[in-house]
């Protein structure tokens, strides 16, 4: 039984045999413009590129936009990153020169003003 | 000039417009079909030229400047290109030999080469192999690689059927791959 789409030799050389024809019964014709469904089929073929090529442009455009609000969103961050890092390091290096007594003084302050906030928030 | 496109159309054109293009295309495919077929008389390679020249237009629109100039310009230097780069491809490929027999046994099994079909002895060959095959085989063969109809559209123009016009499309092309064979080997015999 054979096979379905079955891509035998025979289809080739059939192919072939088609394409060398057309190629020399055009050589042999006095034609000195192409057939109409050459030039139909040849503006078909070209708009659906077109159309194709500016989905794509459209596309891309898209997809630049959205990385250009991803970039500048992470920059934000980074920025906001560096600006707490420096500020805990200032803060740590002053904490650490402190004696016990004013750090314990520190630390008890930091924690009322957050149980204040806490409770003001909870309220 | 007539056929220049204006300032506005230039700019649609250069937007992808297309009507515009539409319009430019049919406009510009009898231009190159005939540039082309100057530089070499050969129908098919001259289709695949302006097909190539259109879609090198269209995947490059992008650089298109209406400021430079006309679009009929800028699709003229893509042909010009296409013209050299046609060349260069010739100049590495050896010329096929006297002995066309050999090309039209092989018919169904490697693509003629483009040389032999710019040969004014291999039209002539053509078209006294076509004169001796049967009328309707001669018309079904006009009708389909000439003017590229449909099986569907030449057995209408027939009053037959599509599957008669793919038979009688068999018959034709074996009838003249054999004359074209049998002119060649007496060439060959001279």
């Amino acid at each position: 039984m054979k096979p379905e789409n079955d891509n035998s030799p025979r289809d080739d050389s059939a192919a072939m045999l088609d394409e060398n024809i057309s190629r020399l019964l055009k050589a042999a014709s006095d034609s000195t413009s192409p057939s109409r469904r050459f030039t139909e089929s040849l503006i078909d073929g070209a708009l659906i590129e077109l159309e194709e090529a500016q989905v794509k442009e459209k596309d891309e455009t898209h997809r630049a936009a959205g990385s250009d609000w991803l970039e500048k969103t992470l920059g934000w961050a980074a920025m906001v990153a560096a600006a707490c890092s420096a500020g805990v390091a200032v803060i740590a290096s002053i904490f650490l020169k402190m004696t016990f007594l004013l750090q314990s003084v520190v630390v008890l302050t930091m924690l009322f003003n957050w149980l204040t906030y806490l409770g003001e928030f909870i309220r | 000039m007539p056929n220049e496109l204006d300032q506005q159309n230039r700019a649609a054109f250069a937007r992808g417009d297309a009507d515009v293009w539409r319009a430019f295309i049919e406009r510009q495919v009898p231009r190159l079909y005939g540039l082309f077929l100057r530089n070499w008389p050969n129908r098919s390679l001259a289709e695949e030229l302006v097909q190539r020249t259109v879609f090198d237009a269209v995947r490059g629109r992008s650089s298109y400047d209406p400021a430079k100039g006309g679009p009929e310009d800028w699709m003229l230097a893509i042909a010009r290109n296409n013209i050299r780069l046609e060349v260069r491809k010739r100049t590495g490929r050896p010329s096929p030999n006297g002995d066309v027999s050999r090309y039209f046994e092989a018919i169904d099994t490697r693509p003629l080469p483009d040389e032999l079909l710019e040969r004014e002895e291999t039209a002539d060959m053509v078209r006294l192999a076509l004169s001796r095959l049967e009328s309707k085989e001669q018309a079904v063969l006009e009708a389909k690689y000439i003017q590229e109809f449909p099986a569907e559209e030449i057995a209408r123009q027939m009053g037959t059927t599509g599957k008669a016009v793919h038979s009688l499309l068999y018959r034709a092309r074996i009838s003249l791959r054999r004359e074209l064979e049998r002119l060649a080997s007496l060439k060959e015999k001279e």
